[in-house]
């Protein structure tokens, strides 16, 4: 499935619709989800590579998020930072489009959508969890763990 | 016409009511005099023709007194407002003239030049009484929240400790780093600095000291360039490099690192070739390329250019 001269990123990038295949499982650059009006979105970290400091990025598409007093249209959790559980809310009346992607630090530069970066999405019943591979070294989606569950 | 006459009849008998209800109310059937003059003894006094410019005399401007003396006016009256002001002399106290009171030093500047030593402190006293709690505050809050503050850093310092073992990458453990060993230089200072006062523990506190030494001094620069030396060096001609050739060397520079396939195997030619890494943002299709900030010398000291990918995320946990 996947060409050994290309990283999982490129692979990514050149299909059609933004999701390429490892293992048998989507994998995708992002993930969107939506957060209905003055709900939650509740981010809890549940394994991170120690070996590079690991991130999520949350961009919303229209209007602000609001986290730790924090209000802004994109907003980066990292993974020594942020607590265990995050959660954002979504202050206006609107539903807000949310898009999130693995990011991490190599080299005092914090990168995203290079290399083997990709995320592979395992639903349940209450939860959303995102498995991500950072773009360093071969495919892992143990780079980044996180849960995702919206409370309304 | 009949309704005309009608109503000019009305309107007639209408007044005439008026006035009869008029005249029987007032009181004592006299004439009409302002509330203000309702007194025989407050009527408007007489206009003074030597103090009004629209009276029969002509306008009349009163000599000025000497300094500081007041006006005095025909009727006997004097008034201040008129009088030159008059600057006395400065005493030579300068506790008073702190006090900014010189005017009302002014009739008796002796009295008050021996007086102001023993009064002085009585008006200063919201002052003096500043200075001496603040020693106390300093002796004791320093000594006490200090040791509370510098207790959670050093707790702290152990797991940063531990996750600088736990995270190899140096780069971005070195702030945690300096963190982590300061509270380890403030502790054995903390009790030879628990006696004095507490502006020695003020310095003790202050981290940075101890980081502005690890500035690298600026390097030398030689001229001429080839992979792997210093990306500021100046050209073979001695000329200052400019932004593209500081950022050709430094990408040949970072193809030669460890570094060099932290891009993605997309960028490892392009790097090697001395060009900037792309990306494609999914989200909206487009190419990014990397930047440069920092590629003029004198911008960071000499210290190598800083990659960005492009983006805006703030981290609303205080760092990034």
């Amino acid at each position: 499935m996947r060409k050994e001269a290309e990283d999982l990123a490129m692979q990514i990038s050149a299909s059609p619709d933004g999701t390429s295949h490892h293992q048998g499982q989507p994998i995708r650059a992002y993930i969107t989800i939506e957060i209905p009006p003055h709900a939650a979105l509740e981010i809890t970290k549940i394994r991170a590579n120690s070996a590079r400091t690991q991130g999520l990025v949350l961009a919303s598409n229209e209007g602000d998020m609001a986290i730790n007093g924090i209000a802004n249209e994109t907003l980066t959790l990292w993974a020594n930072t942020m607590p265990d559980t995050a959660i954002v809310t979504n202050p206006s009346d609107a539903v807000l489009t949310v898009d999130l992607w693995n990011c991490w630090y190599y080299g005092n530069i914090a990168h995203a959508w290079t290399g083997n970066a990709g995320i592979a999405v395992q639903p349940g019943e209450d939860r959303v969890t995102l498995e991500c591979s950072d773009g360093i070294g071969p495919v892992e989606f143990t780079d980044f763990v996180v849960g995702l569950t919206i409370d309304v | 016409m009949e309704m005309l006459t009608l109503f000019g009849l009305a309107m007639l008998a209408l007044a005439l009511a008026a006035i009869l209800i008029d005249w029987v109310s007032r009181p004592n059937r006299r004439r009409f005099v302002p509330k203000i003059y309702r007194y025989p003894t407050e009527l408007a006094p007489p206009p003074d023709p030597t103090r009004t410019a629209w009276s029969d005399a002509n306008f009349v401007v009163p000599d000025s007194p000497p300094l500081g003396e007041p006006v005095h006016f025909s009727d006997g009256t004097t008034e201040w407002s008129g009088s030159a002001f008059l600057i006395p002399e400065a005493p030579e106290s300068s506790v008073v003239r702190t006090m900014g009171l010189d005017q009302e030093v002014v009739d008796d500047p002796e009295a008050d030049l021996a007086e102001p030593e023993a009064d002085l402190p009585e008006a200063v006293e919201p002052e003096e009484p500043e200075p001496e709690p603040e020693p106390e505050l300093a002796a004791v809050e320093p000594e006490e929240p200090e040791p509370d503050i510098i207790e959670p850093e050093a707790d702290l310092a152990e797991p940063e400790a531990e996750l600088e073992h736990d995270e190899p990458e140096p780069d971005i453990i070195e702030p945690e780093a300096v963190e982590a060993d300061l509270p380890d230089a403030v502790e054995p200072e903390e009790p030879e600095l628990a006696e004095p006062e507490p502006e020695p523990e003020v310095n003790v506190a202050e981290p940075e000291p101890e980081p502005e030494p690890e500035i690298r001094p600026v390097p030398d620069r030689s001229e001429g360039w080839s992979p792997g030396q210093f990306v500021f060096n100046l050209t073979r001609s001695g000329g200052e490099p400019s932004n593209d050739v500081v950022s050709r060397r430094f990408w040949k520079n970072v193809s030669m690192s460890d570094h060099r396939g932290a891009f993605g195997k997309g960028n490892e030619t392009r790097v090697a070739e001395g060009k900037s890494p792309v990306r494609i943002n999914p989200r909206t299709g487009q190419q990014e390329i990397m930047k440069l900030v920092g590629t003029k010398f004198h911008d960071k000291a000499g210290q190598p250019p800083q990659p960005t990918w492009p983006g805006d995320a703030i981290d609303p946990f205080g760092k990034s």
